[in-house]
């Protein structure tokens, strides 16, 4: 006879995340600024990367855009620079800081490049730096502010002008001006933010007197419309030299990508893409053959080839989060864990798909004695991943979040990685000669299939157990037949004695009746609580039914006995009893639960619940 | 008979001479040509260029140099520490009787890459049980020896920062030693060249 244990013990289960995001704080905990480089528990027998320098305390939150690496000085020493989220622009010489600036706006981009100034030879042998802020690109030379560089404003709609002119010159009241603007948004007109903002004010007591003051207030100013800078970068302009002079270009809020002139002052050309870029990424010599590839907010990348808008658009699955262009492949990583390859062309050559998040993306080019092209991708548990192709290379765990990455020359070092992450800390990572970037390829069939099955010998019991089933085949299928027959036989009959014992989980509903028990433990003790669940499975509500709890002397139960008034068909009601374990020495006994009848007689139902462990009482008793 | 008395012969004059061959690595601007250079200046030994050691340029690929000191003849293969040479180092190990190593004090984010290197030298076995003189260079007196960044000072670190980063307290299969140097005023210079001096002359 099989016992129905319903009982179940439902301790909370021990507090994991705390205790993780205590270890973590742990790991993060700073460290020595000073000359021991590597974090021991960074430190994998294979791993890819060696641990130059760390430091948790050098105040730069910064994502991928805003971190870069340039020879400022010209002296061969390229140093690291982060623009960072708090408004300020910091370079580091090796490991010191060398200088920190204070923007005015929050960066979103920077980019080092060497400015064509005829005026000013000399001032071609180092690159400037220019850094993306609101709507203006601040350009710095010789880590000093040289030209800030102006977004041109945006053409406004004719009607709209006229309305706030109109309005500025008393023509017409403001509740006509809302109405006009209010009908030139429905016609789907671009309005200003001016606008947009009179506009929004739509609510609360006093409506019509802001949107008064707010018209007449921004009536008199000339009415335009600024756009900002979402992404930024450079392209050679000649060659591909190192120092030969780049040309800046960068995305605007407004889906124009600008190409400034070599100079950093004038615009070179204007292309007008069908949304706001996010992420942009160029490939060749501007004057030469050259592509520029914009992943865009609609989730779609499109291609500037050649001064001219190419017909290659490719449309991701999920919004882009990076966006790499090596060599003759585009690589782009979504926000749905996965990092998709395209052709140049626009075909798909593979995926792959990252077990977290993409925090940051950022292409390895390593000029050896053969260039190789890899893929760093930082996750969102942790790792930073090396791929080759879709081969993943290496894995390696950080202890911090990583935001921003930038693989290049640092110092003097030219295969270094420079990261920021959550917490504001810099360090980088130095790729050492003997790191091998070849990834195992893995062509044809998987390498599991060259294993060999661990099949048993042939014993000699084995041959003959066969020999002797060969033989008396009818004989056991027959035997086995009967054998199982007899189970299923006595397993109904057991069934049925449940059911008429009203031991089961149910009650067998033999009278119209089928309440279905459930009963589960919650506490660690000595309090304990009997949560049961009852309900009706049956067709007709059941009145006036007694619960009755009942153990042995370890516990006291305050109130054994509950009534349940009605149970109503398919209805769960829940009964809380409280059970207080009185042993001295925390033992556990079975505790009954009977739903019973009425007018007495066999139980409804019953099960037995397995008590767990208790806790000691807290005080002596 | 003849023949074996001149060949011994030659054998004993040759350990008169004590003809050493060294070689000298390091990562790129840490100094090596510089120091040979300057080695080569105090023992008045011939100056290969007609330039002070201020004015070296990156070697391409190594040179060779001769000078004498403490009665021994050195042979220094000044191997040049750009990473696309690096791996001409080990051409050389199996005749190196004994091994420079030089570290850019001012460079301390390269300490691994240099300790990356150094530990690849330690595995090969044609270096096995070789003395290694490590100059410490670019250092400056152990009054500027400080663990913190001045923005105003180039960040340098002490020969025990050198050592540590190195893990130089784990080799046991070579004789070494660290000394702090500069290739431009040529202190520490004599101190390691006497070191090995008295390892070889032994």
């Amino acid at each position: 006879m099989e016992a129905i244990r319903e009982g179940e013990r439902q301790a909370p289960a021990p507090p994991t995340g705390p205790r993780s995001a205590l270890a973590r704080a742990r790991a993060t905990r700073p460290e020595q600024t000073g000359a021991t480089t590597a974090a021991p528990e960074e430190k994998r027998p294979n791993s890819l990367w060696l641990d130059a320098w760390n430091d948790p305390m050098a105040g730069a939150p910064a994502y991928s855009p805003c971190v870069t690496s340039a020879d400022l000085a010209g002296d061969g020493e390229w140093r690291l620079v982060v623009a960072t989220a708090d408004k300020k622009l910091k370079t580091w010489n090796g490991t010191t800081l060398a200088s920190e600036h204070t923007l005015l706006e929050v960066p979103v981009g920077i980019a080092a490049f060497y400015a064509e100034d005829h005026n000013n030879p000399a001032s071609m042998k180092a690159p400037s730096l220019a850094v993306a802020a609101g709507c203006y690109v601040y350009i710095y030379r010789n880590l000093r502010p040289f030209y800030k560089f102006t977004v041109p404003n945006q053409t406004v709609d004719a009607a709209e002008t006229v309305t706030w002119e109109r309005l500025r010159d008393g023509a017409i009241a403001p509740v006509e001006a809302f109405e006009t603007l209010s009908e030139l948004r429905d016609q789907g007109a671009k309005l200003t933010s001016r606008s947009l903002d009179l506009l929004a004010i739509e609510e609360g007591e006093d409506v019509q007197a802001r949107r008064d003051a707010f018209a007449y207030g921004n009536a008199p100013e000339p009415l335009t419309q600024q756009t900002s800078v979402t992404c930024v970068g450079t392209i050679k302009k000649r060659s591909d030299d190192a120092a030969s002079p780049d040309c800046v270009y960068f995305g605007t809020e407004s889906g124009q990508l600008y190409v400034l002139h070599s100079s950093g002052t004038a615009v070179r050309s204007v292309f007008q893409l069908p949304a706001a870029p996010a992420f942009v990424a160029s490939t060749g010599v501007l004057e030469v053959d050259y592509r520029i590839v914009v992943a865009c907010r609609d989730g779609k990348a499109y291609t500037i080839k050649n001064d001219e808008m190419s017909g290659v658009v490719v449309e991701f699955e999920s919004q882009p989060v990076g966006l790499c262009l090596g060599g003759k492949s585009m690589i782009v990583g979504c926000m749905n864990d996965v990092v998709h390859a395209y052709t140049v062309r626009g075909r798909k050559e593979h995926s792959i798909y990252m077990p977290s998040n993409i925090l940051a993306m950022e292409e390895l080019v390593i000029d050896r004695a053969r260039t190789s092209r890899c893929l760093i991708v930082a996750l969102g548990n942790d790792e930073l991943r090396v791929y080759n192709g879709k081969c993943l290379v290496s894995t390696c765990a950080m202890s911090d979040r990583v935001r921003g990455m930038r693989f290049g020359r640092v110092g003097r070092e030219d295969n270094a990685l420079a990261l920021t992450t959550r917490g504001g800390s810099v360090r980088v990572k130095i790729m050492p000669r003997s790191a091998k970037l070849e990834g195992s390829s893995r062509a044809g069939p998987p390498a599991e299939q060259d294993i060999p099955l661990a099949v048993p010998k042939k014993t000699k019991l084995y041959v003959e157990q066969t020999q002797r089933e060969r033989l008396n085949a009818i004989d056991m299928h027959r035997v086995f037949q009967r054998d199982l027959m007899r189970l299923r036989y006595e397993t109904g009959k057991a069934y049925l004695k449940v059911m008429k014992d009203g031991t089961g989980p149910s009650s067998s509903g033999q009278d119209g009746v089928n309440i279905r028990l459930n009963a589960t433990i919650q506490g660690l003790g000595p309090l304990f609580r009997l949560n049961v669940e009852l309900k009706n499975c049956g067709e007709k509500p059941v009145m006036e039914i007694p619960v009755l709890v009942q153990s042995s002397e370890v516990y006291k139960i305050p109130k054994p006995i509950h009534r349940c008034p009605v149970l109503l068909p398919g209805y769960t009601y829940k009964i809380e009893v409280m059970i207080h374990c009185v042993d001295p020495n925390g033992g556990a006994d079975d505790v009954h639960v009977y739903v019973c009848r009425a007018e007495g007689g066999r139980p409804h139902v019953n099960a037995i619940v397995k008590m767990p462990m208790s806790e000691f009482a807290d005080e002596p008793r | 008979m003849g023949f074996f008395a001149r060949l011994f012969g030659l054998s004993k004059k040759k350990t008169k001479a004590r003809d050493v061959n060294v070689l000298i690595v390091g990562l790129d601007n840490s100094g090596k040509t510089s120091i040979i250079e300057k080695m080569k200046l105090q023992t008045g030994g011939s100056r290969r260029r007609a330039q002070g050691a201020n004015e070296v340029t990156p070697t391409v690929g190594f040179n060779v140099d001769t000078f004498s000191k403490g009665g021994v003849a050195f042979t220094v293969f000044d191997m040049s520490g750009a990473g696309r040479y690096r791996n001409l180092w080990e051409q050389h190990y199996r005749e190196a009787k004994a091994v420079m190593f030089v570290v850019d004090s001012a460079d301390k984010l390269r300490l691994c890459v240099a300790k990356d290197e150094l530990d690849a030298m330690l595995s090969s076995r044609d270096l096995r049980g070789k003395p290694f003189l490590f100059f410490a260079n670019k250092a400056r007196p152990p009054s500027h020896w400080s663990p913190y960044d001045r923005m105003d000072v180039p960040a340098a670190l002490s020969p025990v920062d050198i050592a540590q980063g190195l893990s130089l307290d784990e080799i046991d299969q070579h004789p070494w030693q660290i000394v702090p140097s500069n290739a431009l005023t040529g202190t520490g210079l004599q101190e390691g060249a006497d070191w090995l001096t008295n390892f070889l002359a032994k």
